[in-house]
């Protein structure tokens, strides 16, 4: 398969799924990033409002990257890329739809997150197309401190408090089905995992993601509503017990998030055409 | 020399409550060695890293970071007075019995003139706590500058961060910059606005 | 080894420590003081673990204690503005922003701390509307302009203050005050070029910056506090701070009036000019009435920035008690 190094030599009808595809991975990282950045100035701890918020920070950051790319394939701006879609033109998934919740609701969904974040990134570092091989490069740099920052969270949110405890599987509780959700397939995605643009289909990551938490579920002693299928050949394989929530690939998204465009969009919408 | 340790009123301890105080040292890319940056308070040692990394680093201001328990620090107030008095800089927390019988290496820092950080200045191997304090004032009076105050802690107390993925992360943040902006431009066409409005605005 | 020990309730140490030490030194008390305020006026420097007259360190307190309030509570008014960036770039240049004055909150609440003020003393007074807090954050904000405007303005006027710090006596206020004054650069440029972009925009984004402008401008005038004469100010003389409130303002205007005008907006005061002879600004009298409102924590905006802050901190509460769990679980471990 030969490397696509950018948007001149991508085939015509790779074009669409590409750019809905570099959508989905920004808008990702973007809706997350709103919601996360709402605690600066306002988190428990003034330590964590600074920690917290460079997270938030970079997660825009990273969706910033991929929606530049679609800048150089559309020929639209940065900001109108960002902006200046209707809520339904917006390809997040559901888990990041929610808004920030309390602190264990947010770690809770952070965690889900970037667990299934850092396996897609590592896929996606083997990808044909380069600008997001070279993206996903710099992006898993900075995804050591978000784990680091976050497993800490977890740690501490499951084994002190009994309230704090309760608030986390609460979280949980709410959050596993949107987490499943992650996996809902790319639109195209078969096209994009033949031109190697996608290198693991979404179905076999929520596998790896599975295997990923499940120690840490195990450890920590959390609810953890999938069964494990022990495989004599191979690896086991993972079967959750509750229905993902989907659509959020395809435009589907929740109140929060029509909150979210509202306020998000509301000075841009004023003068659309303006320089701010 | 006879070294008088004592508690004396210094840098307030808070309560259990709000956790312990850390004291930061950072280094950057022009440093030769780690200078004093300030302190933060955290409930344990892994959030005083990660901390740390925000207060003195999320600007990849530092290559490295030094991140010290405040209970850990010994400091000598003023080297011209002898025999030294070792200060505790944390009240209340290890006591200098025990630290002269453990044997290591300790760190010195200084200062050197009033109202500079401390500056680390160089490790002593295999001492207790008072005759590193006996070598540090030493040191202070053989220096030609001289050095005010010492602080002092074993080696092993201090938590180094240098993960270039945590102080030099590699996107973008020139928009927390004052060179991410560059308003010249702006300047001269806003100026020839309002020239051409007769100097009159809007 | 050593072991991460216990920590000694600071108040009640350092009280009796002190008074063991003034017992020692009663007869010296008085000459203590004196030599204290000869070297300080003299350029001389404190650090924390000094010896300071009780006098000097409930100043520091109260002076530092409510510059921390004032970075606090200084986050509300941008805040919501953050879910309403227009662009990239200014989503997380505020968010930014904001970030540091969190920060900033919590350097300077450290000081405090290491003087015998706790930090949760200090918020507990401040959701208690016991706490003081800069009168620029007693204000609303209206538009994505008053955004830029405060970025640049409040800030290039807070930055004059901060200047003038930077020389302090206390000189862990002083380093932490050069570390602030560094983080801060970008804050006004960020204003700065904000508000220059909507004036070469639409006419609607200049009649937005210029309305912006005009609400603001009455807050930014009394900014530095009304002219207490040099004698009278007790924290000049002691050089916690080291100029006059006048001095601070005619910096400000001197700097931000030029730049105002080249753009095209126009400052909202038919009086305000630079008058050669006096060689200073001379203004409209400010309305020194509402600022000892806002002052008194009756400003237009406090009640809801207060309560706002208070709901916000017990929210919370709940991730602040389980650090100390944590910790003690953690310390327990370690000792075993």
């Amino acid at each position: 398969m030969s490397e696509i190094a950018g948007s001149q030599d991508g085939a015509p009808d790779l074009k669409r799924p590409l750019i809905d595809f570099l959508l989905a991975l920004a808008d990702d990282e973007f809706v997350l990033g709103y919601w996360d950045s709402e605690w600066t100035g306002v988190a428990p701890i003034l330590e964590e409002d600074v920690a917290s918020s460079s997270i938030a920070q970079d997660e825009i950051g990273h969706a910033r990257l991929f929606y530049q790319e679609v800048a150089t394939l559309t020929g639209m701006s940065l900001d109108r890329i960002a902006y200046g879609r209707k809520p339904e033109e917006y390809r997040q998934v559901q888990l990041v739809d929610h808004r920030r919740g309390d602190w264990a609701f947010t770690i809770a969904r952070q965690f889900l997150y970037h667990i299934a974040d850092q396996l897609r990134l590592e896929h996606l570092s083997t990808s044909t197309y380069l600008p997001i091989a070279q993206a996903v490069a710099k992006i898993q740099r900075e995804e050591v401190y978000h784990q680091m920052h976050v497993h800490a969270w977890l740690e501490r949110l499951a084994e002190s408090t009994p309230e704090a405890r309760q608030r986390l599987e609460q979280a949980l509780e709410c959050l596993w089905p949107d987490a499943l959700g992650m996996f809902e397939p790319f639109p195209d995605e078969e096209l994009l995992l033949r031109a190697g643009i996608l290198t693991l289909a979404s179905a076999s990551l929520q596998q790896e993601w599975l295997a990923a938490i499940a120690p840490v579920f195990e450890r920590i002693q959390l609810p953890f509503p999938v069964s494990r299928i022990e495989s004599p050949t191979g690896a086991p394989k993972y079967q959750p017990m509750i229905a993902p929530r989907l659509g959020g690939r395809r435009g589907q998204h929740t109140p929060d998030f029509a909150d979210l465009w509202e306020e998000m969009t509301m000075v841009y919408r004023v003068e659309p055409q303006a320089s701010w | 020399m006879s070294n008088l340790v004592e508690h004396a009123p210094g840098a307030a301890v808070s309560s259990d409550a709000d956790g312990e105080v850390f004291e930061v040292f950072q280094q950057d890319r022009r440093d030769s060695f780690p200078h004093h940056g300030g302190n933060l308070r955290a409930p344990d040692n892994e959030l005083a890293i990660h901390y740390a990394r925000e207060f003195y680093g999320r600007r990849q201001e530092s290559q490295k970071l030094w991140i010290i328990p405040r209970a850990a620090l010994w400091e000598i107030r003023d080297t011209r007075q002898l025999p030294a008095i070792l200060h505790a800089l944390a009240r209340g927390d290890t006591t200098p019995e025990e630290y002269s019988q453990t044997r290591g290496t300790f760190a010195i820092f200084g200062q050197k003139q009033d109202g500079k950080p401390f500056v680390w200045l160089q490790d002593l191997e295999q001492v207790n706590l008072l005759e590193a304090a006996e070598a540090a004032v030493g040191l202070a009076h053989l220096r030609e500058e001289g050095y005010l105050r010492l602080w002092l802690c074993p080696r092993s107390a201090i938590s180094e961060l240098t993960d270039p993925d945590l102080l030099q992360p590699p996107l973008d943040r020139s928009y927390r910059r004052l060179d991410g902006y560059n308003i010249r431009e702006k300047l001269r066409i806003a100026r020839q606005r309002v020239q051409a409005a007769g100097g009159k605005p809007l | 080894m050593y072991k991460l020990g216990e920590y000694w309730n600071m108040l009640l140490g350092t009280l009796q420590s002190e008074t063991r030490f003034s017992m020692l030194l009663q007869e010296n008390e008085a000459e203590r003081t004196e030599r204290f305020f000869d070297s300080v006026k003299n350029g001389g420097k404190v650090e924390a673990t000094d010896w300071m007259p009780d006098a000097y360190r409930q100043s520091l307190i109260r002076f530092i204690e409510m510059h921390a309030n004032s970075e606090l509570m200084g986050v509300l008014p941008e805040r919501d503005w953050i879910m309403r960036a227009p662009t990239i770039q200014r989503k997380l240049a505020l968010t930014a922003k904001i970030q540091d004055e969190a920060g900033h909150a919590e350097l300077l609440y450290r000081l405090v701390e290491d003087l015998g003020k706790p930090r949760s003393a200090c918020i507990e007074d401040l959701i208690a509307g016991k706490g003081k807090f800069h009168n620029a954050f007693h204000y609303r904000t209206k538009s994505w302009a008053d955004t830029g405007i405060i970025a640049w303005l409040v800030d290039a006027a807070a930055i004059v203050s901060q200047h003038a710090l930077r020389d302090s006596s206390y000189a862990p206020y002083a380093r932490t005050m050069q570390k602030i004054c560094w983080e801060e650069s970008f804050h006004m440029m960020y204003g700065r070029d904000a508000v220059i972009t909507m004036m070469n925009g639409t006419a609607r984004q200049r009649e937005m910056a210029q309305e912006a402008l005009n609400r603001w401008w009455p807050v930014l005038m009394v900014f530095h506090g009304p002219n207490t004469p040099a004698e009278k100010d007790r924290d000049l003389q002691w050089r916690i701070k080291s100029k006059t409130n006048e001095e601070l303002r005619q910096e400000f205007l001197d700097t931000q009036v030029p730049r105002l005008r080249e753009i095209g907006l126009v400052i909202p005061d038919p009086e305000l000019r630079y008058d050669a002879e006096k060689g200073r600004w001379v203004y409209s009298e400010p309305n020194w009435d509402e600022l000892r409102a806002v002052v008194r924590n009756q400003g237009p905006a406090t009640a809801e920035r207060v309560g706002f802050r208070r709901m916000t901190y017990e929210e919370g509460q709940w991730v602040r008690d389980l650090m100390l769990y944590r910790r003690s679980a953690s310390r327990s471990v370690s000792t075993a």
